[in-house]
């Protein structure tokens, strides 16, 4: 499965009424899940991407792709633009603490600018109440910012890292 | 489906620890220690979690070791413990609570340090912010949750735990700073009896944690602090600061006055306590 295949079948789900629909196909796995708010967000989110595409056949996601037998939904949300004029991707903090680039104090950090990065990869440590958090990425790129020093500390939601 | 090294296979039979003795000795219904994994030795017992957890470990899985040859505290600090005489432990959770609710996962687990020693040794402990469990200023137990979050969601949570208990010598630069049960009371102790009373005060207090219940959570543990009230110097980095430490918050965060001023800290490492 390609791109475009994975871009067909957005639209596909998009023009449904489904809210979500899952492929599996041996270990690949792909969940297309539509916004809860289709007012507010864009229409649908790929997520989780468990293997590279190529170990999908289209032949053998045809089956499974067939919309469901109910109406189309007079309703449904407009394909969202992909890009709402947003140039990176941004990692937020999930909680209030203090930053960390590294497991250790003597240790190299996990990632530095220029670093290729993909979904799951350490990018480093928010520690709260000697609760040591690894956050990793949920995106796919390059880091072209760090905005944090080391050792600082980090409110909810601030934006740590961007991602190109 | 969890896969053992070969290595960790040769090794699987504790002497000290018996897998099945354990899971005999914990009520059925309990939901740590459903899984129970006794080594003789391992890298670290939260390397072993991670790993076990990633494999899809269920909740409650709980990981023991006599010894462990790469023993970390918080910061790859080192974590010193003599083969066969102590409890190092970790345990896998996955609390599927939001994720700032987890900061009061070092509160729960030193608390439950604390009850389990009170109840088998007779010991009241203190407990240091967060979650350092001290007998007369000395070092008994540490506690180190390690989690990762994606999207700001956590699949699961380690808690480790190293609790020396009969370790009757400490190397001379942790003399001073540490301590064991042994070395407190004269007494060795049955690390399996311990183990068990600690299991399940972790159980109750974690069911406590699920339910939303952190107030009673917060109560019990601030019963066994005794650093309210005191001045305390404390490390944030490499900045040296000092103030009074007043109380936790409802997220277990330090209160502490600076200069006539309240500041709430998630994170400091405690030098000084004046009492």
């Amino acid at each position: 499965m390609n791109l475009d295949d994975i871009q067909r079948l957005i639209k596909m789900v998009d023009e449904s009424d489904l809210d979500e629909m899952t492929i599996e196909e041996g270990e690949f796995k792909l969940t297309l899940k539509k916004a809860a708010e289709p007012s507010a967000s864009p229409a649908m989110n790929a997520m989780p991407m468990m293997m590279p595409p190529q170990y999908f056949s289209p032949q053998q996601a045809q089956p499974t792709q067939a919309p469901p037998p109910a109406a189309k939904s007079a309703e449904a949300p407009p394909p969202a633009p992909v890009d709402a004029g947003k140039k990176y991707k941004e990692v937020r903090s999930p909680m209030v603490g203090t930053f960390y680039r590294a497991p250790a104090p003597e240790a190299n950090p996990y990632v530095q600018v220029g670093d290729s990065i993909s979904k799951g990869k350490v990018l480093c440590i928010i520690e709260a109440m000697k609760l040591m958090n690894e956050i990793e990425s949920d995106v796919d790129g390059k880091i072209v910012k760090i905005l944090v020093e080391n050792g600082k500390p980090v409110e909810f939601d601030q934006v740590l890292f961007l991602v190109e | 489906m969890i896969t053992l090294t070969c290595e960790e296979v040769k090794v699987n039979f504790s002497a000290v620890f018996s897998s099945e003795k354990l899971m005999r000795q914990l009520a059925t219904n309990l939901h740590i220690g459903k899984s129970v994994f006794c080594y003789q030795s391992v890298g670290s017992t939260n390397d072993v979690a991670h790993r076990f957890a990633k494999d899809g470990a269920r909740s409650g899985t709980i990981i023991i070791a006599e010894f462990q040859t790469m023993g970390r505290g918080r910061n790859a600090k080192k974590w010193v413990a003599q083969r066969g005489e102590n409890i190092i432990a970790s345990l896998i959770l996955r609390p599927n609570i939001p994720l700032e609710r987890l900061t009061h996962l070092p509160l729960l687990a030193s608390l439950s340090v604390a009850q389990a020693i009170e109840e088998i040794v007779g010991i009241r402990t203190e407990i240091k912010w967060p979650n350092d469990v001290l007998i007369r200023r000395k070092k008994v137990a540490g506690v180190l949750v390690e989690t990762s979050a994606q999207a700001g969601v956590v699949d699961y949570v380690v808690v480790g735990i190293g609790l020396n208990v009969n370790q009757a010598q400490f190397p001379d630069d942790l003399a001073q700073q540490a301590t064991s049960l042994f070395l407190e009371t004269g007494v060795v102790y049955d690390q399996t009896t311990l183990l068990v009373s600690l299991m399940r005060f972790l159980d109750a207090n974690y069911a406590r944690l699920k339910s939303g219940n952190t107030e009673s959570i917060l109560s019990m543990w601030r019963g066994y602090c005794d650093m309210f009230g005191k001045h305390i110097t404390f490390y944030q980095g490499d900045s040296r600061r000092e103030g009074i430490a007043i109380d936790i918050d409802e997220r277990g965060f330090l209160r502490v006055e600076i200069e006539q001023k309240e500041e709430r800290l998630s994170q400091a490492e405690i030098q000084t306590i004046r009492y």
